[in-house]
């Protein structure tokens, strides 16, 4: 009988003490050291949580549903949120873009942007980071952790980790590969219109194409097995976007991996909410 | 008095002038009328055109303005594109990025009116020229004091529009230009829908190449409405509106014109020609005009008045007819007889005179005259003697042919006109008439006396308007002779006819006898001796009477008859009587002598001349006073006649019968009078000198007479032969010119002595 009334207490606590995290909402904007304008979305939290940065999937932006509904729960469970908006090689770049759009960007551009952000947090005095990408994001979160992250880098947990082999198998995406590196190799910068990930239409040059190919199924199955920090999978039921023996190869190698049964890619309608609880309960102090 | 001026100047027109007056006033204002429909439709136009003309250039104004906003949003757009500051950013890939993204992304409003975008750097230069040496846009711009503008370019005008691109909203970081570049047409017919302006039209006078600040393109704009189907159809319906109005008015005029022309002016032209030819005197009634009712109610009232009036004034026609004739029958027949009268008789003559006024005529004029119509309307009265006349005329009608008419002239007095009648054919006529007088029963009104007329012809001489006066001058005359005692009662004029029977008509003679009746002293008496044959001595003079005119001595043949003509013989009688009183006064008749009196046959019933005889008695004892009476003067009032003769008788005087047989010659008259004388006429003494059944007759006469106890007078014994003829005959005493001319005082005493 006596629990009850703390326990309520201990809710009205919390909810107090996430009250400020909601008056710290907004954009931050910060220059890289190419002169280029990114933002992200910021939110201050409790100072003695972590602070998550989360990422975007491939062009889009952090005010992606996906990733909204998660900076807003995990801000409201007071959760210091930082989620960038990845520039993708354009100044104060603010909206998705599209496929058929120029990319110039390159994956090691994605991946030092990430590490800028992480810096930045650093910076603000975060001690304790956790890394939340959302499908492509997750990729990119990967190769950063590939790439000796500091120490205040926690954890990461890989919503909807996508596999860039559904489409292409790996020898496909060698020849191709092989084809981007033959055109550099030839000097040739021209916009080469391709399928890649989600996109029919790709508009990159090879170089900046080829970036991204170092990307693999087994690339990202080794970066998990070795990330440095604690990881963990959250996938849809129904997330067509996978292979269907993705969920099965991670498992297989030992990776954690939560399924939200029937909640597809983006995790929306209902499952927005399973998705955030099954974030929150992944996270440290939940 | 204008009005009046100008209504003198109208004359009378048919209402069907007026008709058309009224049309063509209709046709001119309707023609007026279309006049100020069409300016006034033709203004509407003009402003309507106006209007719209304004319309469409505050349309294209709109329109321009559309499109700037349309061209500042697009900026905008451009400037919150990613893309777009990635190409400012890193132009290397510039010209793939606008040939596929720039307008293809559907980033930027209004890419349908939008022909090409592109990115210029801070220095104004195209990122084409900078990436790939190539450039739809102008390659270079001016950065300061950009403005759009228009240039014409391959045919077509174009818009541009240069706007800084910002790269943050708060428009600090100038990162180069946009353009956009619109074909002005196109655009602004993608803009939006033109009500008025016709955009095909719309043209900037521009060279190709030249180019013109879009501020300043409106002025030069030159443009043309669409054709306003509202006001085209608003026009058709007017003009429409007004035609079928106009031909609505028209056919209405029309029906109205044929309409008035059927039901007022052709039957105002039948009654007005009807009454035109009723006023020239055609007859006929209006209702055999029309066959049924007229088709206006006040032109079948004219209608039905004026056959009301027609009818009333053909009746009037008629009533006058028949009051004309009772009036001409008044005016010209006599009322007693039912013969023409005077009036009727001149109208005759008149008319005979015009009828043939240039050819020979050969007419005879009979004048008839009852003898002694006056005693027998004294003695039986008025009423037989009107009876008497209404008698008289029957027979002459009777004997007149029927052609022939019997004209009154008044009293007893009638007349005849034969044409072509010579003295002859009139004398037949004129016994024919007289027999059928005589063979008239007027025993049946009482009359006792034979009733006969006088008959005096004349014949015409000449055709002139004297003739009829002159002709029944000649005829009164030739009647009068024909009275006279001893003619045989026709008489034809003959110039030789007494200068006496003058006297009936001759102002002298008849003022020459109302002047001896006024003054006696102005009679001369001439004495004829009377022969006593058994002594064979004057035994008595029988007066008779002069008159001392201007001209010369008037004889009793002029005297007596304008003495009976104007019924003065008592007074005549008186006035003779006083001067026969003044000789015996003055002694010129020998005593022992005797005097022979004539009084008329009104005299001898006259109380002043039976007193005036009395006057006479004082001479009695010396002289003897012989009274003679013609035996007409006693056919009237015989029984006062009888009376006075036997009253003077009584006194002394000796009763004559004058002109015995010249007359009616009754014996039953001379048997009922007291007479002691009987003088035998003229006709019949003269009778005694010719052989024969007269001579005969008038002997056995005298005897009779004689046997009767009467003493006989011979008058006009005019010869020794003859004398001693009556001398044998038994006559007791004779006068004539063998015994004695009648002459004044002294003359008779000569004569005497002579035998």
């Amino acid at each position: 009988m006596n629990r009850e009334p703390s326990a309520l207490l201990v809710a009205l606590a919390c909810l107090l003490i996430s009250l400020p995290s909601f008056a710290a909402l907004g954009n931050v904007a910060a220059s890289l050291p190419s002169g280029k304008i990114v933002s992200a979305d910021f939110r201050v939290g409790n100072s003695g949580q972590s602070a998550v940065l989360i990422l975007h999937g491939f062009l889009q932006t952090s005010e992606f549903p996906t990733v909204a509904s998660m900076s807003d729960a995990l801000s409201a469970a007071g959760y210091t949120v930082l989620a960038p908006t990845l520039s993708l090689g354009i100044s104060r770049r603010n909206r998705s873009l599209p496929c058929e759009a120029v990319h110039l960007h390159t994956l090691d551009d994605d991946v030092a942007e990430v590490a800028f952000w992480v810096r930045w947090l650093l910076r603000k005095g975060h001690g304790s980071i956790i890394l939340v990408g959302h499908s492509f994001g997750n990729l990119q979160l990967l190769t950063y952790l590939d790439r000796h992250p500091p120490p205040a880098v926690k954890q990461v947990l890989l919503i909807a980790l996508t596999d860039v082999e559904v489409k292409q198998d790996a020898r496909q995406r060698a020849q191709q590969a092989q084809d981007f590196r033959n055109r550099a190799a030839r000097g040739d910068n021209t916009l080469i219109e391709t399928e890649f990930g989600a996109c029919k239409k790709y508009v990159s040059p090879s170089a900046a194409l080829l970036s991204y190919m170092k990307l693999s199924r087994r690339s990202i199955l080794d970066s998990l097995v070795n990330s440095p920090v604690p990881a963990a999978v959250i996938l849809g039921g129904q997330d067509d976007r996978m292979g269907a023996d993705w969920l099965d190869t991670l498992v297989a190698r030992g990776i954690t991996v939560r399924v939200i049964p029937g909640a597809s890619h983006f995790f929306d309608n209902q499952y927005e909410f399973d998705l955030q609880e099954a974030l929150l309960q992944a996270l440290p102090g939940s | 008095m204008r009005f009046a001026s100008i209504r003198e100047r109208l004359s009378p027109r048919p209402i069907a002038h007026y008709a058309l007056l009224f049309f063509f006033v209709l046709l001119v204002s309707l023609g007026v009328f279309a006049a100020l429909v069409f300016h006034d439709t033709a203004r509407l136009k003009d402003q309507i055109a106006q209007s719209e003309e304004k319309l469409a250039r505050q349309e294209l104004e709109e329109a321009i303005g559309l499109m700037t906003r349309q061209a500042e949003d697009a900026a905008q757009a451009l400037m919150h594109w990613d893309e777009a500051r990635q190409q400012l950013d890193n132009p290397a890939y510039y010209a793939y990025w606008r040939n596929t993204r720039a307008l293809a992304a559907g980033m930027l409003p209004g890419t349908e009116s939008l022909d090409a975008v592109d990115l210029y750097d801070l220095k104004g230069r195209n990122l084409s020229v900078v990436a790939t040496g190539e450039a739809i846009m102008p390659p270079h711009i001016a950065t300061q004091g950009m403005q759009p503008f228009v240039r014409h370019e391959n045919g077509h005008d174009h818009l541009y529009f240069f706007y800084p691109f910002h790269q943050d909203t708060a428009r600090t970081a100038l990162a180069g230009y946009a353009g956009f570049k619109y074909d002005f047409q196109d655009g602004l017919n993608q803009l939006r829908k033109f009500r008025y302006l016709d955009l095909d039209s719309v043209r900037i006078a521009l060279r190709d190449g030249q180019s013109m600040p879009l501020k300043d393109v409106m002025p030069a704009l030159q443009v043309r409405t669409i054709a306003n189907p509202e006001t085209r159809a608003l026009e058709k319906i007017i003009t429409r509106s007004f035609y079928e109005i106009a031909l609505i008015i028209s056919v209405i005029s029309l029906i109205a014109y044929l309409a008035l022309v059927s039901i007022v002016t052709k039957p105002l032209r039948r009654l007005s020609g009807h009454i035109e030819a009723m006023r020239h005197g055609k007859d006929g009634t209006l209702g055999g005009s029309y066959q049924g009712l007229l088709a206006v109610t006040e032109l079948e009232s004219v209608r039905h008045s004026l056959n009301d009036y027609q009818r009333q004034l053909d009746d009037m026609h008629v009533s006058l007819a028949h009051k004309n004739q009772e009036l001409w029958a008044l005016a010209h027949r006599d009322p007693l007889t039912g013969s023409f009268n005077r009036r009727a008789f001149e109208d005759d003559w008149s008319a005979m005179l015009r009828t043939h006024a240039d050819t020979s005529l050969g007419v005879a004029f009979l004048l008839f005259d009852c003898d002694h119509f006056k005693a027998i309307n004294d003695t039986y009265g008025h009423q037989v003697g009107d009876q008497v006349i209404q008698g008289l005329a029957e027979s002459l009608r009777g004997a007149l042919r029927a052609a022939d008419r019997l004209y009154r002239l008044g009293g007893d007095e009638f007349a005849t006109l034969l044409a072509s009648a010579d003295t002859e054919r009139a004398r037949q006529v004129a016994e024919r008439c007289m027999e059928h007088v005589l063979r008239h029963d007027f025993t049946a009104l009482g009359v006792k006396e034979p009733v006969r007329i006088s008959i005096g012809i004349a014949t015409l001489d000449a055709a002139d308007d004297e003739a009829l006066q002159r002709m029944h001058r000649q005829a009164d005359i030739a009647m009068y002779y024909a009275k006279r005692p001893g003619q045989g009662k026709i008489a034809v004029y003959t110039s030789e006819m007494g200068a006496g029977q003058e006297a009936l008509v001759s102002n002298a003679e008849t003022s020459a006898v109302f002047e001896a009746m006024a003054d006696p002293g102005l009679l001369e008496m001439h004495y004829q001796p009377v022969l006593a044959l058994s002594s064979s001595r004057v035994e008595y003079y029988e007066a008779l009477a002069r008159i001392r005119g201007g001209r010369g001595l008037i004889v009793p043949a002029s005297i007596f008859p304008v003495v009976e003509l104007r019924g003065l013989e008592s007074e005549f009688d008186l006035a003779v009587l006083e001067r026969v009183r003044r000789d015996l006064d003055a002694g010129c008749i020998p005593a022992g002598a005797g005097v022979a009196l004539n009084v008329s046959g009104p005299g001898i019933v006259n109380a002043h001349v039976i007193d005036k005889l009395m006057q006479f008695v004082a001479w009695l004892p010396e002289y003897k006073l012989v009274l003679e009476v013609t035996e007409t003067s006693l056919i009237t009032q015989i029984a006062q006649a009888s009376a006075n003769l036997n009253r003077l008788r009584l006194r002394g005087f000796t009763i004559a019968l004058d002109d015995f047989g010249s007359g009616y010659s009754s014996l039953r008259y001379l048997a009922s009078m007291p007479v002691d004388l009987v003088k035998f006429d003229i006709s019949m003494v003269h009778s005694l000198a010719a052989k024969g059944r007269q001579a005969v007759l008038v002997e056995d006469l005298a005897r009779l007479v004689k046997d009767a106890g009467y003493a006989l007078v011979a008058e006009g014994v005019e010869s020794e032969a003859l004398l001693q003829k009556v001398t044998a005959l038994g006559f007791s005493h004779a006068q004539g010119f063998h015994i004695g001319h009648a002459a004044p005082l002294a003359t008779p005493l000569s004569a005497v002595g002579a035998l």
